[in-house]
């Protein structure tokens, strides 16, 4: 059931113009992504509040990078178990470093693995979704089964098997680890849309004009494809951002360098929740939240313009 | 098809709109869907409502039992049904209202029916939201009510999926009629369907609401059709009623521009007559300037029709016309060549 | 029955299963060095422990799977074995088979899930059908945003705060584990009383995490379903509005529900295991922390296709709803 609906997507298309009305003046052809995002005003609310979200994170970030000493984040830096004071603003571990130290560390690093899944993944599925929408046959079918069958695993097995063989982690590393499950929703999305845009009548008029079908490809495909990559860019970079998040949880994430999964990991190992040290884990839990419910506006306000269907069906 | 004289004019009326107003809210202000509609509907009575697209008859045809949803809404007017204002009853007897006095055949057959539900099961649900019944009467009244549409008794046990459209419609008029209704509102009921099934389904429709002597409302665009079924007929333009009355006088003689547009559109027996659409398009309904709605497409209209809404008046016996021709003509006379020339 | 749908998705998981067993077959052949010895080494050194005979367990190894032998034999032999459910024994436990350390994990993780997932559907279903009925209380449409901001939020964070607000401070549920350590488990009430006390808390965090998901979603499907005809045809027949609520919409609007169910399944496994992990659950997610920890290379690997397999069976569950809510499957399939 689910196989034919999103087939049923894929073949019809989301963005195919409503019929417009007999007396309304005829619409342009091809729609810029432009028009599309200016279009249309009620996405921008919760689009503007994920970004704002988003940059604050950034910028808490960077800033407290300049304020932090580095060596206080390595174990026995300073007084273990500390509680936040004046000299510890967010208190100190069991092991002896300090929080807002490691925390000012981590949120860059997780977000820096999310962005590497996230341009990994689409660049992966924007060469898969083009290819694959475009030309179709056996390598679309092959694509589809494949994604098909990622999609609907715990994704935890696969990251799982994958992890446990990386000998040494790094942040880059463990970036490219979850973005093996982060090319499947952007190929699919930039399938169906390369499906329905080549059936648009000014596809054959470019070609009726000799165009080339790379010609094709990147002058009249692409830029239709643009609030597609964009809206797919946001939910990989997500998805592979609460993957690396629980791979770091469970043990593993990368042992010398912080990030707000090891943080939570570290915390859970040494029981900080059982002693109640909650200014231990609670900093990167809300850093984690606010990232995510950060990323959440900025989906939903995205998905609004891009593809507001094919997220309710996965 | 249609009963000889069922309905004297002297029957009683059983049911009465008067002033009926139903209003789209939308930003740019409201939307008059149905505005000021008055007629009387005698029992046994089969009306016809024709109208184009957009002209309010299904609109009014569900707000006729108060299924309208927002953003559309009753602005005034009185639907008195036994006595009573459909429009101002309470939920709880609106409830007991519909189905047992006035029943909707909806439109579009292949949606009308829940698809996960057996057609046993939607026939019930009608039956005993109105009142507990034993089992044994209740399988009784479902094969009766079948039985009433042609159908046999096994099709309770099926799933919507598994009838043809003409079966879906028949079902639909059972389920209309499980509780003898005074009332039928019939919206365009063969929509979707082909034109031998069509026939069927309102034949079938045309027996069963004989022998319960029912009136019957036929919501409809095909003035073909409405002139094989009704008694009498309104004609619906830009949710206004223009013109009401007896089919016959109606179509022998149209006394408003639109409706003769309507009947000439009909194709006649020796098929010689060229067929002809209606120029022009329905006015947007959103801030209808004063006058008639109709006089931007009319032939004849003349200074008046642009500044003043024509109200109903009476032309003939029992037939009504809202057209600022009438008092000063007897009949709808013969098209100005100018504006024959403009329908092109 | 769905049964293409139930062939398709089957054939999927076992495509699965050979991309997993493949690469899990090759990566530690692809590395230079002796796997066991290696991954022993690493254990070693990594925990410290020197309660295993390294030579004495790399030998068993060694002949277990022929590393001697050519590389395609080594692969039919690793399927045989995975057929036999031999995924060898655990280093950390040795000699216990893993294969017994997974099946008594199982069925907590089945446990789990199966009750978490079919408290969040029900009430995120009737919560988002509830925020498009015209006729709702408002306070439902209030609640929808709180659900989806924590649904925004990965499960098991929900499960450490749960934990150290409900365990440790207030002090009113177990901290952990899936029932009191000095309980003789038994079939008997008092057990089944203690194994719900401690569920409480992981399946409140899936519960929580999950209502909005499913809210957002049958919202969207049920403001649809209530432009249908057939509800205007039920409202027509005088029907009372919790039976068109109910039995003309909500049964309508619950099919597509049930694919994302099926569809969702995955991701919420994988965020159970991250939510026993927190709790040391004694399911799937509690083994798999202290496999890391141990470095016990192959407990992870029968975690994984134990992972697919509970997977496989939820699956089919959910299959076996399909036809009770959609009778028109039966006969499009």
């Amino acid at each position: 059931m689910g196989e034919t609906a999103r087939q049923r997507e894929g073949e019809t298309g989301l963005l195919s113009p409503p019929s417009a009305p007999a007396d309304a003046p005829p619409r342009p052809l091809a729609p810029s992504s432009a028009r599309r995002l200016r279009g249309s005003g009620r996405w921008s609310g919760s689009l503007v509040v994920g970004l704002v979200i988003l940059l604050a994170v950034l910028l808490l970030s960077v800033v407290g990078g300049w304020l932090v000493d580095p060596k206080d984040g390595i174990v026995g830096a300073v007084t273990p178990s500390q509680p936040p004071s004046a000299r510890f603003l967010l208190g100190t571990d069991s092991q002896g470093r300090d929080v807002l130290t490691m925390l000012v560390l981590g949120t860059p690093q997780t977000i820096r693995i999310g962005l590497t899944a996230g341009v990994v993944g689409v660049a992966i599925g924007l060469v898969l979704g083009l290819l694959s929408g475009y030309f179709g046959g056996w390598f679309d079918g092959t694509v589809r089964v494949l994604s098909d069958a990622l999609m609907t695993v715990p994704g935890i097995a696969i990251l799982l098997i994958i992890a446990i063989n990386v000998g040494h982690m790094t942040p880059f590393l463990m970036g490219l680890t979850v973005a093996s499950l982060s090319w499947m929703y952007p190929t699919r999305s930039i399938r169906a849309q390369v499906l329905s845009i080549r059936e648009r009548p000014y596809i054959a008029v470019a070609r009726a004009n000799g165009a080339s079908e790379a010609e094709i490809v990147f002058r009249e495909v692409m830029p239709n494809l643009l609030p597609f990559i964009a809206a797919s860019f946001v939910g990989a970079t997500s998805g592979a951002m609460l993957a690396s998040v629980g791979l770091e949880a469970l043990g593993l994430g990368t042992n010398d360098v912080h990030t707000l999964g090891t943080m939570i990991f570290w915390a859970q190992k040494y029981s900080a929740v059982l002693r109640g040290q909650w200014w231990w884990f609670g900093p990167p839990i809300a850093m984690i939240a606010t990232i995510f419910i950060g990323l959440f506006f900025v989906s939903a306000g995205v998905d609004r313009f891009a593809n507001p269907r094919l997220r309710q069906q996965t | 098809m249609r009963p000889n004289d069922a309905v004297g004019p002297a029957a009683e009326p059983v049911l009465q709109v008067e002033d009926f107003a139903v209003y789209y809210d939308t930003p740019r202000g409201p939307v008059k869907a149905v505005d000021g509609v008055t007629f009387a509907l005698r029992a046994g009575e089969r009306l016809g409502l024709i109208g184009e697209s957009g002209s309010g008859k299904t609109t009014m045809g569900t707000a006729l039992l108060r299924l309208n949803r927002p953003p559309a809404r009753i602005v005034r007017g009185r639907v008195l049904l036994n006595e009573r204002d459909l429009l101002a009853v309470p939920e709880r007897e609106l409830a007991r209202m519909r189905l047992g006095e006035i029943a909707l055949v909806p439109q579009g057959a292949m949606n009308a029916l829940n698809p996960v539900m057996r057609i046993r099961d939607q026939i019930e649900d009608g039956l005993l939201a109105h009142g507990q019944l034993p089992k044994r009467e209740l399988a009784e009244r479902v094969a009766h009510a079948l039985a009433r549409v042609g159908l046999p008794p096994e099709l309770a046990d099926r799933y919507p999926h598994e009838l043809s459209g003409g079966q879906k419609q028949r079902v639909a008029i059972a389920i209309a009629t499980v509780l003898s209704p005074r009332v039928i509102v019939a919206d365009e009921p063969t929509s979707a369907l082909d034109v031998v099934v069509q026939r069927q389904v309102m034949l079938t429709l045309g027996r069963v609401q004989e022998g319960l002597g029912a009136a019957v409302i036929l919501i409809g665009h095909d003035m073909g059709l409405i002139a094989q079924f009704a008694d009498t007929v309104g004609v619906l333009y830009a949710g206004r009623l223009v013109e009401h009355g007896p089919i016959d006088d109606v179509l022998a003689a149209p006394r408003h521009p639109y409706t003769r547009m309507l009947v000439d559109s009909l194709p006649t027996l020796e098929g010689k007559r060229e067929l002809r659409g209606i120029p022009g398009l329905p006015p947007p309904l959103l801030n209808l300037p004063p006058g008639c709605p109709f006089a931007p497409r009319c032939p004849y209209a003349f200074d008046r029709c642009v500044g003043e809404t024509p109200l109903p008046q009476v032309v003939a016996p029992g037939q009504r016309v809202a057209c600022h021709l009438y008092p000063s003509h007897a009949e709808l006379p013969p098209p100005p060549a100018a504006a024959g020339a403009r329908l092109g | 029955m769905s049964l293409e749908y139930l062939v398709t998705r089957v054939g999927q998981l076992l495509l699965i299963v050979f991309i997993a067993v493949t690469v899990n077959f090759l990566i530690p052949r692809a590395i230079p060095g002796d796997p066991i010895e290696s991954a022993l080494q690493t254990r070693i050194a990594m925990t410290g422990s020197t309660d295993v005979n390294v030579q004495e367990v790399a030998a068993a190894y060694r002949a277990k799977f022929g590393l001697d032998k050519p590389i395609w034999v080594q692969y039919l032999n690793y399927w045989r074995d995975i057929f036999r459910l031999d995924f060898g024994v655990s280093l950390v436990d040795f000699p216990q088979p893993v294969i017994s350390k997974v099946q008594a994990a199982l069925p907590w993780t089945l446990g789990l899930l199966g009750v978490s997932t079919a408290i969040d559907f029900t009430l995120g279903t009737l919560l988002g059908a509830l925020a498009a009925w015209p006729r709702a209380p408002s306070f439902v449409r209030g609640l929808l945003p709180p659900f989806m901001l924590l649904s925004a939020v990965p499960f098991f964070l929900l499960a450490i705060v749960l934990l150290s607000i409900f365990a440790v401070e207030l002090r009113v549920f177990p901290p952990g584990g899936g029932f009191d350590p000095v309980r003789i488990v038994r079939f008997n009430l008092p057990t089944i009383v203690d194994i719900l006390y401690h569920a409480i808390l992981p399946s409140m965090s899936l519960v929580l995490g999950g209502i909005g998901g499913w809210a957002l979603g049958m919202r969207a499907m049920m403001v649809s379903t209530l432009g249908e005809d057939y509800i205007t045809f039920a409202e027509a027949k005088g029907l009372p509005a919790r039976r068109v609520f109910l039995w003309y919409g909500m049964r309508n609007a619950l099919l597509p529900q049930v694919t994302r169910l099926a569809v969702a399944l995955g991701s919420i496994l994988s965020g159970a295991v991250l939510v026993e992990a927190m709790f040391s659950y004694p399911g799937l997610g509690g083994l798999l922390v202290g496999a890391i920890a141990g470095k016990d290379y192959f407990v992870i690997q029968g975690i994984v296709l134990m992972l697919i397999v509970s997977l496989a069976l939820s699956l089919f569950v959910v299959d076996l709803i399909y036809p009770l809510v959609d009778p028109r499957i039966r006969y499009q399939r």
